[in-house]
């Protein structure tokens, strides 16, 4: 699965709520995102959230 | 640069956010949330394209290549709804090149129709912007659809490129 995906399973692990948020750039290749997806998705998470209004998320 | 960060949704503890746990910094961090939410919020996964035909969409684009796609009948569904996004910007819904801003008109009218199912499979270009995913997505949100598939192929072995 690679370290991101066992960072991510183990994250996951104990989570009721397996939501995650994917922010990208938006001159980013599709690949890239498609790769977090799958991660995502391998790591156990159930929904993804793709955050496409960047100025909401600024004062994160 | 991507981001992909994991939120607490129920449970959120200040300490995430290297602040002690007040009912002030619960709420900011409860907005966010919120926000996101009404952003694009979808239950996605990345779809194998099973078969090595020609796409009966219309489109030809060069799919990401992804480890763990699944396998969905749905998408080869003659009523399926497929929206391409190629390498240059141009997106499709099935055969017919559209705007981004047309998508939930269009969405729409194809629910319309019995049977049809809600979920739309988009097949991007692994070497289109996100940018332009993006804005397909909010045409798709817009529409009510909260179940979206990204096709994928699996990586191709070294065998296969002999």
């Amino acid at each position: 699965m690679g370290r991101s995906g066992d960072a991510l399973a183990k994250i996951y692990l104990t989570r009721a709520e397996k939501v995650v948020f994917v922010r990208g750039d938006a001159d980013v290749d599709f690949q890239y995102v498609a790769d977090v997806i799958d991660v995502a998705h391998h790591a156990g998470v159930q929904r993804v959230g793709l955050l496409t209004m960047d100025r909401e998320v600024a004062g994160e | 640069m991507i981001y992909c960060s994991a939120l607490r949704v129920r449970r959120m503890g200040g300490s995430e956010l290297h602040a002690p746990k007040t009912h002030k910094i619960s709420k900011v961090f409860c907005s966010i949330e919120a926000s996101a939410f009404a952003a694009v919020m979808f239950v996605l996964v990345m779809v194998m394209m099973i078969s090595e035909s020609e796409p009966h969409h219309g489109f030809a684009v060069d799919l990401p290549q992804v480890s763990h796609a699944v396998s969905m009948s749905g998408v080869n569904r003659e009523d399926a709804m497929v929206i391409g996004v190629r390498r240059d910007g141009a997106v499709y819904f099935g055969a017919e090149r559209v705007r981004s801003d047309e998508l939930p008109s269009k969405i729409l009218n194809r629910l319309k129709k019995r049977g049809v199912e809600r979920k739309v499979y988009i097949s991007v270009d692994r070497r289109a912007w996100y940018g332009t995913v993006k804005q397909v997505l909010v045409g798709v949100h817009s529409a009510g659809i909260e179940r979206v598939a990204f096709l994928a192929d699996q990586p191709r072995r070294a065998s296969d490129l002999r």
